[in-house]
């Protein structure tokens, strides 16, 4: 006879545990990890939705009353429109979430520790360490590898670690959905530091390109690192094989380096640049994700629970 | 009977093994990263001159320049900043009655320098070895404004180095000029086009 624990809260279970894969749960945790939560799946809909409205929104501010943003202005402006797609998500979440509220700090802590872990590790990394603007776009074929190996996983990875080395252990990481919850966030912290370095780079952006880029970016960061906190959520909750977190890893760092490429593809056509191609391209994908982890979500719980 | 810490600590071993993979995975993307990083960086271009008295190879990222003066000029058009790194090849005849010593050369080109340049000064002079022929190097620095920088840009510093070189009643002169601050860096780029250098 074996005595087995909760993989959750590690209290030992007695009789018959119900378990999913290879881990038990107690009557509560395995409620709560088979637990649909549809408002997380509306507050994804909606922010792709409301993003696109600000798009439209700024790019209609922009041409029809031409503003003069000039030096500390138009740094400020375009750091605040750094801001705004976080700033939508954690709106729409929260307002969503009041009946089944995930604590507050917690995502906002990972969204504020993958934003430092972009601008201590990654940003520096990238640009400082690998100098990918001196070598990546040599050719169609380096930028898609080198945007693989080099951007893909070091932005995954730490968006990755975002989560991992915090919240994964935690009781507060009881539910399927946590680990897409969390990974949004991560990617949404990561996505605003690196607006926030490109606004600060190009001191300041013009309105109607920046503002295309900077919900380009975060769309396709949150995406990505929704599909990592996917992988880690079921690694967690049915105790995958090892292989499983590597595959998670490689498959958000693939996507990440085939979107940038995609994305320049479609937006530069020789001397012209059309930003608009790679807001559809990134809306797409955000939808397409979002969609794929929705069903996979929702079948993975009915099978547990048809299970039970 | 196996125990819940047991349990616990088959599940911990995981986790621990899961985390290595992952670590590791992204290690080893970062060695190739790197290693694609060299590779590019390492790709050259060739130049040999129309009498096939000189020949060298140059990063083949870098760009033909118009410099009528010179047998070669490339430069480094995709560096950040109001200075990009160039390389110029330039020759001239010697007169055979009066054949001038590599530091006459260098006089030379310095008084020429001091007329063209903006602040123009000698930092060192030093011997240098070129395709197994002696040589002399000058190192000197000065302020640019570059064409295509913005009204108001503060003015580059530069720092460049020539490399002076007599072969076979000709000399050559190897001029690499970049912005100061990054000349500690990027000097190893000219070390390594000198070092491909080949006298026919």
């Amino acid at each position: 006879m074996s005595e087995r624990a909760c993989c959750v809260c590690q209290v030992p279970l007695t009789g018959e545990a119900r378990t999913i894969g290879k881990r038990c749960y107690c009557t509560e945790h395995y409620a709560k990890v088979t637990r649909g939560r549809d408002h997380f799946w509306q507050s994804g809909w909606v922010l792709v939705a409301a993003l696109i409205v600000f798009i439209l929104l700024v790019v209609g501010v922009d041409t029809f009353a031409q503003p003069t943003l000039e030096g500390g202005l138009l740094l400020a402006v375009g750091i605040a429109v750094a801001l705004v797609p976080a700033l939508i998500w954690l709106l729409f979440f929260y307002l969503q979430d009041r009946l089944e509220p995930e604590p507050k700090r917690y995502v906002i802590g990972v969204f504020i520790l993958a934003a430092l872990l972009a601008a201590a590790v990654g940003i520096p990394v990238v640009n400082d360490l690998f100098k990918v603007s001196d070598w990546l776009y040599e050719s169609a074929l380096i930028q898609l590898v080198g945007g693989i190996l080099v951007v893909g996983f070091s932005q995954e990875f730490l968006k990755y670690a975002a989560v991992r080395y915090t919240l994964f252990g935690s009781q507060e990481f009881d539910e399927r959905i946590d680990g897409v919850i969390y990974g949004t966030a991560a990617g949404l912290g990561y996505a605003t530091m690196l607006n926030i370095q490109y606004v600060l780079s190009n001191a300041g952006v013009d309105l109607s390109v920046g503002v295309i880029r900077i919900v380009v970016t975060a769309l396709a960061q949150a995406s990505f690192s929704g599909i990592v906190g996917y992988f880690l959520a079921q690694d967690k909750f049915e105790g995958k094989p090892v292989w499983w977190m590597p595959a998670g890893v490689t498959l958000a760092a693939v996507l990440n380096g085939l979107f940038v490429f995609l994305r320049d593809l479609a937006s530069v056509r020789g001397l012209q640049f059309n930003p608009w191609n790679g807001l559809i391209l990134a809306t797409l994908v955000a939808l397409g994700i979002l969609g794929i982890l929705f069903w996979l979500m929702r079948r993975a719980n009915r099978a547990s629970l048809a299970q039970a | 009977m196996v125990g819940t810490a047991s349990v616990r600590r088959v599940t911990a071993l995981k986790g621990w093994l899961d985390e290595l993979l992952v670590v590791i995975l992204v290690i080893v993307a970062l060695l190739l990263g790197w290693a694609v990083k060299g590779w590019v960086e390492g790709q050259t271009g060739s130049f040999t001159s129309e009498d096939g008295s000189i020949s060298l190879r140059y990063p083949a990222s870098w760009l033909g320049q118009v410099d009528k003066n010179a047998l070669l000029a490339v430069s480094d058009v995709r560096q950040q900043g109001v200075f990009k790194p160039t390389f110029s090849l330039s020759t001239r005849e010697m007169n055979p009655d009066f054949p001038l010593t590599q530091n006459d050369l260098l006089v030379t080109l310095s008084l020429a320098k001091a007329e063209e340049l903006t602040a123009y000064r000698v930092l060192s002079v030093d011997p240098a070895t070129v395709d197994g022929q002696t040589a002399s190097t000058m190192t000197y620095a000065y302020v640019a404004e570059p064409a295509g920088a913005p009204q108001n840009a503060i003015p580059a510093v530069v720092q460049a180095v020539d490399c002076v070189v007599t072969h076979e009643g000709r000399a050559y002169v190897f001029t690499f000029a970049t912005l100061a601050e990054r000349f500690e860096r990027d000097e190893a780029i000219f070390r390594s086009i000198l070092g491909s250098v080949d006298f026919d």
